[in-house]
């Protein structure tokens, strides 16, 4: 995976809101095709650290190149990296005047400028793979929290994308749902796709991931391959943070 | 229940289901000993007030200076021989009142009776001869003072009430065939309607043999209420709605500024926040710096104000006096109106959450994309009520152009009861023009509720128009 260059690139990356710093030099690099899990306290800005990279949180120091293209102030350079990334929200954030197939073929049709009919062929296909085709012509509204979230992977997916960022996909959900998103998401990893997933599923994280990130305090504190992270955490901070997480 | 180890189903407890109008009576007004006394005392004022109104109202109030004046309330001075142009635009916009209701209004059943009814009194009761109702006493006053103003009343309301239901029916039956295209062509329809009512009423030119110019100094009466109504919401919507994205926009370029807790009793850390300050103003937008200016500004001053304002300034400002006044109020409501509806608009744009533009940006949508797309369409549905009333609110103010000397259906009143044969007749004609207000404005509101309990109001149906 290590011969071609990385399609995530960030260096000492910064943010702060107003006095707080949020993110204190993050560099990371993350190669096609790799898996990586975010880990770590609330408030650790993994979060933070996913939406900077499409531009959701301008970054005020350092640099990220996704794919290529440095996110600069330059527009076009934004335009063009988030059509590359795909993004799930915690709380889905599905369009609730739009049903479900509008949901998914409004960007390909109004940015990527497919005939309708390609974009409602390709996000057939997608709810297929989301299984719930059912649900075409439903609203969000008259969905449950797992199948919104499902349809919410089917809309960033149906923009065909390098990368996908997940922000804590599941932590919205009733538990009997949160297994058929996490589903949803070991298949998508196993299809090859560039993926980021902030998350507190730690037996998704040891299943799935290439490499597993601890974040706390803005910093990365520790990675490794979850075999190494959640066997032998090196740091105290990651020790106490696993504790924490097993005990309960 | 049939085994015993079923748990036990309690019962709601039964409420006083009694009904009845004296049941009601007691419910609602007659409960406790507070409630009868309140009841009693307000019955009391009301009573004592209402009386010698109703007393006048039946036996002493004369119709006629409504009778005889029945067309230049309505239409002001415009000609009698194209008296016809108004009407069919009043029967178009009607049509299309009642295919709207039919189509996305869940009109009930009683609505459309009691439309009917009104329609079917208003042809029955004038037909009864004047004489047969008596030589003395009410039915004499009756015969002689109210029944000419039915009969005045009966063809326009007539006219009115089929059309209501004709478009009703075609509208229901249309969306029963194919609701989709029953709301396409009703919305372009709507759209049509404007420019060629509008046309319909100024005429195309002066040298047209069907339609001549009228020009709008002829206009007056309901005809103008209307007319300034009508163009004035058509226009103020879309300014209204671009005042209030440029209001809301650029609010990501300006940075936030941290002040510390009461910076302002250190002067040591002036410099620093007035430098700040400054640094800010020039993040600030220009278009948004203007669009505050503007709805602030005139949401600060007096409608009158602003009529006097398009009437007397904006001719000097000008050099000319060649716009013609009606258009003048025109523009003036207009621009008056869209501060209001902007900040309407902005509440709604400032509910939605900020994960719906989140995606928008997430899935590649630009900034006007995703405001057409995403933001604005659940904004305008949130504020439906809202706007409905400010609408209606619009249609009451355009009776302040009166008071800049254009006759409206209020400034029309005016000028009746200045005149000597009608002196004294105030009451009569204020009554009616109030009522007239009062019937087209609630009118507006049911719609209004309707189309509001209906699909199109509720969030989760959107798209489907």
């Amino acid at each position: 995976m290590a011969e071609k260059a990385p399609i995530i690139i960030a260096r000492d990356v910064h943010k702060w809101f107003g006095d707080f710093h949020a993110l204190r030099g993050i560099s990371l690099e993350v190669q096609a095709g790799e898996v990586v899990v975010i880990v770590g306290p609330s408030g650790s800005g993994k979060s933070t650290f996913v939406r900077t990279i499409n531009r959701l949180e301008e970054h005020d120091r350092g640099e990220i190149i996704v794919d290529g293209i440095a996110l600069t102030n330059d527009v076009r350079n934004i335009a063009a990296v988030r059509q590359e990334i795909g993004m799930v929200f915690q709380s889905f954030n599905l369009f609730p005047h739009l049903t479900v197939m509008q949901n998914i073929t409004l960007a390909p049709i109004w940015v990527r400028r497919w005939p309708r009919a390609k974009a409602e062929k390709i996000a057939m296909e997608l709810l297929e793979r989301v299984r719930i085709p059912e649900q075409a012509h439903k609203y969000p509204g008259q969905l449950s929290g797992g199948q919104q979230q499902r349809v919410a992977i089917a809309r960033a997916l149906a923009m065909q994308p390098k990368i996908m960022l997940f922000d804590e996909p599941t932590s919205a959900l009733d538990p009997e749902m949160i297994k058929e998103v996490l589903d949803v998401m070991r298949e998508l990893a196993r299809s090859g796709l560039t993926m980021l997933v902030v998350t507190h599923e730690m037996g998704f994280a040891r299943e799935v991931a290439n490499r597993v990130l601890f974040f706390d305090m803005g910093q990365i504190v520790e990675q490794g391959t979850p075999a190494q992270f959640f066997t032998a955490a090196q740091t105290e901070r990651a020790k106490q943070f696993l504790s924490q997480i097993l005990a309960h | 229940m049939t085994s015993t180890t079923a748990p036990t189903v309690m019962e709601p407890p039964q409420l006083a289901h009694a009904t009845g109008p004296f049941a009601w009576l007691r419910r609602n007004l007659f409960r406790t000993i507070p409630d009868t006394i309140l009841t009693l005392v307000v019955a009391f004022i009301l009573v004592s007030l209402l009386s010698r109104f109703a007393a006048w109202t039946v036996s002493e109030a004369q119709w006629a200076v409504i009778t005889e004046n029945f067309r230049v309330l309505m239409q002001g001075l415009y000609p009698l021989d194209q008296a016809w142009r108004v009407a069919l635009a009043v029967v178009i916009v009607l049509v299309l009142a009642g295919m709207s209701l039919g189509i996305w209004g869940r009109v009930v059943a009683s609505t459309v009776v009691t439309l009917l009814g009104a329609a079917i009194l208003f042809m029955i009761v004038p037909i009864i001869d004047g004489a047969a109702w008596g030589e003395s006493g009410l039915g004499y006053y009756l015969g002689r003072e109210v029944l000419p103003l039915l009969q005045v009343l009966r063809l326009p309301v007539l006219v009115a009430m089929v059309c209501l239901v004709a478009g009703y029916g075609a509208g229901w039956i249309f969306s029963r065939i194919n609701r989709r295209a029953a709301s396409r062509v009703t919305l372009t329809l709507w759209l049509v309607s404007i420019p060629v009512t509008f046309f319909l009423v100024r005429g195309v030119g002066a040298a047209s043999p069907t339609l001549p110019l009228v020009p709008t100094s002829l206009w007056g009466g309901l005809l103008l209420t209307f007319m300034l109504a009508f163009v004035a919401i058509v226009c103020c919507f879309p300014l209204g709605i671009l005042l209030a994205l440029g209001r809301m926009s650029g609010g990501t370029q300006s940075r936030r500024v941290t002040r510390p807790a009461y910076w302002w009793l250190n002067p040591a850390q002036w410099p620093r926040v007035l430098l700040e300050g400054w640094r800010n103003l020039g993040h600030y937008p220009v278009i948004k710096l203007f669009c505050v200016v503007y709805i602030e500004f005139l949401r600060g001053v007096p409608l009158v104000t602003v009529f006097y304002t398009a009437n007397l300034i904006v001719p000097l400002a000008l050099g000319s006096t060649e716009i013609d006044a009606v258009v003048r109020a025109m523009v003036a409501l207009t621009l008056f109106e869209a501060a209001y509806i902007a900040e309407i608009v902005r509440g709604g744009l400032q509910a939605i959450p900020p994960g719906q533009l989140e995606a928008a940006k997430a899935l590649g949508l630009g900034p006007i994309q995703a405001t057409l797309f995403i933001t604005l369409p659940q904004a305008l549905r949130i504020v439906i009520p809202a706007l409905v009333g400010q609408f209606i609110t619009m249609f009451k103010d355009t009776s302040l152009v009166a008071i800049v000397g254009l006759s409206d259906l209020l400034g029309i009143a005016q000028s009746i009861v200045a005149q000597k044969e009608f002196t004294g007749r105030q009451r009569e004609a204020f009554v009616f023009v109030a009522i007239v207000y009062f019937v087209f404005s609630y009118g507006m509101s049911r719609a209004a509720r309707q189309l509001e309990r209906s699909g199109s109001g509720r969030l989760r149906q959107l798209g489907r128009g």
